[in-house]
């Protein structure tokens, strides 16, 4: 399937403060998206995903590395007049109404023409502003500017859709919508990518993401790349196991009695049929045997606890 | 590109225009008006000459102020609440933007100083000393000079900070109106530092004593030179200002 966005090695350096001092937002950022897929790009709080999108859409100029948008230069003209943005807590004129914040971005969006006041109204509709489409924003709730600021990435009936925390100020009702609406794009053949803390969200929606920790990607590729395939550990749960054996397999791993059960937790996935075997050997009844994969949020613990390890970096 | 800087200067326009910050400007200018009328009728002799002296000074420390408070309020401001980044996020060139915000605010100002001037005419028919001449004069002096003074405010907003962009943009225009004595200053400075200082100053800083067409009652061509040089300033201003944001990252 066709690239439609592929960044290698970004870097990104910030001076801060007074005497400038240096402060490395972004490492090694690589990853690669398909077209009609919805991608997202998941972290700790300062791992680099915001400057991230910001390097995407040429908000900021990366340091070192190589980019493309849709075969164009990061942040070219030409790529931005084919993507639609929602940045993280969206802002426009406050004193303007929602139908006009939307002619004034399809007018820089080159969108003119009859067909606009329907697609215009459609669009209002569609994010449930339709009644509120002549209220001034500083009268909008977060909500409502989340909502209204949707519109906007979606006036230019954009190819790509780059939203930062979509869902960010919303309450579960507008989670829902603004999840329907990803799952809506993604049918016309839209490619989306979106950063979020929601790790709900992003296992619902995504086909692939980028988990960035430290400014680098700590892991990319599909969420059953990511959480499939290694087993971590193993989880026995036994009936009728007596003191003899419950002694017994205490060396083998983490024994705890839940009810009229004992489950047995081992970390060292060769001695499960060692283990199995010495519960037999001691008359226990094999309830059931489950293997422990990472889920996303285990990743993306070891990635924040790695990162708060080694603090913020600074070259 | 015409369609776009068109796009960035009429929404501009139109918030700026609903905003509390000019609504509450234009309130003062209207006192300033006022008390000019008050002082007028305290006055013994020179009675209508002081509405418009007075009402004409108060209306240029306004539109100096609506100027620069709205460059950085549109510039400065947009930029800290992520606004700039959603119209960024567009086909749009940085110098485009810098441009249709400058035409939107100037736009702004010309409307505050036409505004004001009306009632500075019904303020002079009040005192019985109306010049509509001089009237028409000043307000095309005080467009030219806000123009001026949202330009330079805008380039600062382009690298500063808002506070320290809105005290740079209004150092200017204070300093703009004591262009002369710059120049007195740097005369008497001679060869020396202070000439040089002197100088420096007098030829950096635009000199808006130039654009007192009220007191200065200027020749047409005298004004139309004066308005080219403040055309030159403020294209230097946002050309700047351009290449200074161009280059610039947004965080």
């Amino acid at each position: 399937m066709e690239e439609v966005l592929s960044v290698k090695g970004l870097q990104k350096t910030f001076k801060v403060g007074f005497w400038g001092r240096k402060v490395v937002a972004c490492r090694d950022i690589s990853f690669s998206i398909r077209r009609g897929e919805v991608y997202g790009v998941v972290g700790p709080n300062g791992a680099g995903k915001s400057t991230t999108l910001k390097m995407l859409l040429g908000f900021v100029r990366p340091d070192g590395g190589t980019g493309h948008l849709m075969g164009l230069p990061l942040g070219s003209r030409q790529a931005r007049a084919r993507l639609g943005y929602l940045p993280e807590l969206p802002s426009f004129p406050r004193y303007l109404t929602a139908r006009e914040v939307l002619d004034f971005h399809a007018r820089l969006a080159g969108v003119t023409g009859a067909g606009w006041e329907s697609r215009r109204t459609t669009l209002l509709e569609r994010v449930g502003l339709a009644r509120a489409a002549n209220f001034r924003l500083s009268q909008y709730s977060k909500g409502m500017l989340q909502r209204c600021g949707l519109a906007v990435a979606l006036c230019a009936d954009p190819e790509l859709l780059v939203l930062d925390e979509p869902m960010s100020g919303l309450d579960p009702l507008g989670r829902h919508d603004v999840r329907t609406l990803i799952q809506e794009q993604k049918a016309q053949g839209k490619t989306v990518v979106f950063s979020s803390h929601v790790l709900s969200d992003v296992e619902a929606l995504c086909d692939s993401m980028a988990i960035i920790s430290q400014g680098a990607v700590y892991k990319a590729g599909s969420l059953a790349e990511m959480t499939g395939g290694t087993v971590r550990a193993v989880e026995i749960q036994l009936h009728n196991l007596g003191t003899d054996g419950a002694q017994a397999l205490s060396a083998l791993g983490t024994l705890r009695s839940v009810g009229p059960a004992h489950l047995l937790d081992i970390k060292d996935v060769q001695r499960v049929e060692e283990a199995l075997g010495l519960a037999l050997k001691h008359g226990a009844r094999v309830a059931s045997v489950t293997p422990r994969t990472d889920k996303l949020e285990d990743i993306l613990l070891q990635a924040g606890a790695q990162q708060q390890v080694d603090g913020r970096i600074s070259p | 590109m015409m369609g776009r800087v068109l796009a960035l200067s009429w929404t501009t326009f139109q918030d700026g225009l609903r905003s509390q910050i000019f609504a509450n400007l234009g309130v003062l200018a209207a006192f300033g008006v006022g008390f000019a009328l008050v002082l007028d009728n305290l006055t013994v002799g020179v009675s209508g000459r002081v509405v418009m002296d007075l009402g004409v000074a108060v209306v240029s420390l306004i539109n100096a102020l609506v100027a620069a408070f709205m460059a950085v309020r549109t510039m400065g401001g947009e930029e800290n609440r992520h606004t700039l980044m959603t119209v960024l996020a567009r086909p749009v060139r940085r110098s485009e933007v810098v441009v249709g915000k400058f035409l939107g605010v100037a736009g702004l100002v010309t409307a505050n100083a036409a505004g004001a001037m009306v009632l500075l005419g019904l303020a002079g028919l009040l005192a019985r000393h109306v010049d509509v001449t001089d009237l028409a004069r000043s307000l095309v002096g005080l467009s030219a000079e806000a123009a001026l003074v949202t330009a330079v405010t805008l380039m600062f907003s382009t690298f500063a900070g808002s506070t320290v962009a809105a005290v740079l943009g209004l150092g200017v225009y204070v300093a703009g109106l004591f262009a002369f004595h710059l120049r007195d200053f740097a005369v008497k400075g001679g060869e020396g530092a202070q000439g040089w200082l002197g100088s420096v100053f007098y030829y950096a800083v635009p000199n808006l004593q130039r654009l007192d067409f009220h007191a200065l009652n200027p020749t047409l061509a005298e004004a139309l030179a004066s308005l080219l040089y403040a055309a030159c300033y403020v294209v230097a201003a946002l050309a700047l200002g351009s290449a200074i944001f161009e280059r610039r990252d947004l965080k």
